[in-house]
């Protein structure tokens, strides 16, 4: 059985007819305040050839389709019969009034993402932000964001507070785990990409490197089916709390080298003489590579233990 | 993006620019001419019925479009889920930089949250994050990029693990996922790419920029055939990869492209030798700089 066999998958979208059902459909639903039954809206949408299950099955696909779109709709229930129809008043944006100055900031906004699986979604946005008045010349892209990771599916999950599914490599192992995450946010901090939230099966609150996720994702679950907690990001994606085993080690340091480690052994002195000096090193998974790359300028001397782990990486032992 | 969510950005925005030509809507969405032509085709045959008010009506001769009827969808829907993280996320990032960097006050920004609020279906969860913003290093390059000054700087170069003075006439200042870098000419050595971060000692000086070669022109890389165990690939997200494949023995194998043979010899230790380098002259270089960090960890000798 694959990973992903048995996740909801979103229906793809690609048939010129489906895509002119939908439109049919939206103008019809928007058109009346009164609304239509499932029989009035198969005699009145083509496409849906009849009123029986298949046209059952395309209208829940439909709707499904447009609530993805962020287009729900209302199904009062009149004379023991659903009517269905769109309010324009609470499907499409407000009357939003904005400063030059507060233009060229979203448009900012929109050309961050220029640069990342995300540009398309964003054209769009801009097309929405401008068909409302927004018009601002900016060209430079400010953000700036760069991820080579598609996050439609994440964002998806997260506005729909729904289960996230993903294999997970952890820093050092080729090996990946199945992660199921209630996921509460996605975090950018020095120039990496996280998602955070509880881990389902762990029953815990996990923090996730995106670039560490291996294959797609893929949502499950019902709508709002938890709350986001309240976390303080700063601590969750700090490296050093993010291991629980810390060393104190011994560095001998090279003459004009080992800045990073200097830094952390907090030597502001000139750094033109060789040092021996005593850390901590709180962030494994990040720092034995470091001291294996630093070698032979840097050679770590106690305890055995991670002389022992540095040894590995640079013989190729592991 | 796919065609219906096209569609439904499309209209409104054409309801707002009556007229608009062609190529200015292929260039605006990024899809061909005759994409806009075959989305006004499907657009011209929608409608609710079969009278004339009540079909979609769109003029698109002449290389010009107008929409004389759009039976009510004049308004743009609401964001969805991903244009809402998008412009949070953005709008987000914008208020964490420095406004020597983003150009805009923190207040304007927090205005445009504000009025957005109403219109998103996401009011929290996405986050920019920022440790240090290293300010007074950015006002000092703002204010040498403003007066046309050069900087000089003590620079860590985590690659070569030294710290060396440079002098550098600035060309632009800019972030990348909030990681601030400094492009400008070294003198002495040619255009650079400096990460601000790794940038200490910074002072302004009365001398004014000089980019001996006019046209910017970054660091100059070469390529290098590289060989990954499948199972390690994702050591691939290290480097700037300009082709891969599967070879025939559980192996990937790359081509990347790199600035500095020691940059490459510290990603082969650190990824505990891993990555075999295929260009024969690199992989010696490479492999004396490995040769140099066993001779620091002899134990491996005795204990195997």
């Amino acid at each position: 059985m694959s990973e992903t066999e048995g996740y909801e998958e979103f229906p793809p979208l690609s048939n010129d007819a489906v895509t002119e059902r939908l439109v049919n459909l939206v103008m019809l639903l928007t058109s009346s305040r009164f609304g239509f039954t499932k029989a009035e809206i198969a005699q009145k949408v083509p496409g849906y050839s009849d009123s029986g299950p298949a046209m059952e099955r395309m209208f829940e696909r439909d709707k499904r389709i447009l609530a993805v779109n962020n287009i729900v709709l209302s199904e009062p229930v009149e004379e023991d019969e659903y009517r269905y129809k769109i309010s324009l008043k609470s499907a499409t944006l407000p009357e939003l009034n904005f400063t030059s100055e507060e233009q060229d900031i979203l448009r900012a906004a929109t050309l961050a993402w220029q640069n990342t699986n995300q540009k398309s979604d964003a054209l769009l946005l801009q097309a929405k932000l401008e068909a409302i008045g927004m018009q601002s010349n900016l060209t430079k892209n400010i953000a700036n964001f760069e991820i080579p990771i598609d996050l439609e599916t994440v964002f998806s999950a997260l506005t729909e507070k729904r289960i996230l599914n993903f294999n997970y490599r952890r820093p050092g192992q080729a090996d990946t785990t199945k992660r199921k995450l209630e996921i509460w946010g996605v975090a950018v901090r020095n120039g990496a990409w996280f998602i955070y939230g509880k881990d389902r099966i762990r029953d815990d609150v996990r923090v996730f490197n995106l670039y560490r996720v291996v294959g797609s994702f893929s949502v499950t679950g019902e709508m709002n089916s938890y709350e986001p907690q309240d976390v303080d990001l700063k601590v969750l994606l700090d490296p050093a709390t993010r291991d629980e085993i810390s060393y104190e080690v011994t560095l001998m340091l090279e003459a004009g080298k080992g800045e990073y480690w200097r830094d952390m052994a907090g030597l502001n002195e000139d750094d033109s003489e060789s040092k021996t000096v005593q850390v901590t090193l709180k962030n494994l998974a990040d720092d034995i590579p470091r001291l294996a790359a630093d070698a032979p300028a840097v050679v770590v001397t106690a305890p055995q233990e991670v002389v022992d782990m540095v040894t590995n990486l640079v013989w190729g032992l592991k | 993006m796919n065609r219906f969510e096209r569609l439904l950005a499309m209209v409104p925005w054409l309801v707002s620019r009556q007229g608009v030509s062609h190529d200015e809507v292929a260039s605006h969405f990024e899809i061909t001419k005759e994409q806009v032509i075959q989305d006004m085709m499907l657009l011209s045959v929608t409608g609710i019925g079969q009278y004339a008010n009540e079909q979609f009506d769109v003029d698109y001769s002449d290389n010009k479009i107008f929409i004389h009827d759009q039976l009510g969808l004049d308004r743009p829907f609401n964001f969805d889920s991903t244009e809402a993280a998008c412009l949070l996320l953005g709008l987000d990032a914008l208020s964490k930089l420095p406004q020597q960097l983003s150009g805009f006050r923190s207040l304007d920004i927090d205005k445009v949250r504000e009025k957005i609020s109403t219109a998103v279906p996401l009011s929290s969860g996405v986050n920019v994050v920022v440790e240090d913003s290293n300010l007074e290093i950015i006002e000092s390059i703002s204010a040498a990029l403003e007066l046309g000054k050069q900087l000089t700087f003590d620079y860590w170069n985590p690659a070569r693990d030294d710290v060396r003075k440079r002098q550098v006439s600035p060309y632009r200042l800019y972030t990348v996922n909030q990681v601030s870098k400094l492009d400008g000419y070294e003198h002495g050595t040619g255009w650079r790419t400096f990460q601000v971060s790794n940038i200490d000692s910074i002072e302004v000086v009365d001398v004014s920029v000089n980019f001996e070669s006019t046209e910017f022109n970054p660091m100059q890389t070469f390529e290098v055939d590289i060989s990954i165990p499948l199972k390690q690939q994702y050591l691939l997200e290290n480097f700037n990869v300009v082709k891969s494949k599967v070879s025939d023995n559980n192996h990937l194998k790359a081509t990347i492209r790199i600035a500095e043979i020691k940059w490459l010899a510290r990603q082969v230790l650190a990824s505990g030798c891993g990555i075999e380098v295929l260009s024969p002259e690199v992989a010696v270089e490479v492999a004396k700089h490995v040769q140099a960090a066993r001779s620091a960890y002899p134990k491996i000798l005795s204990a195997n």
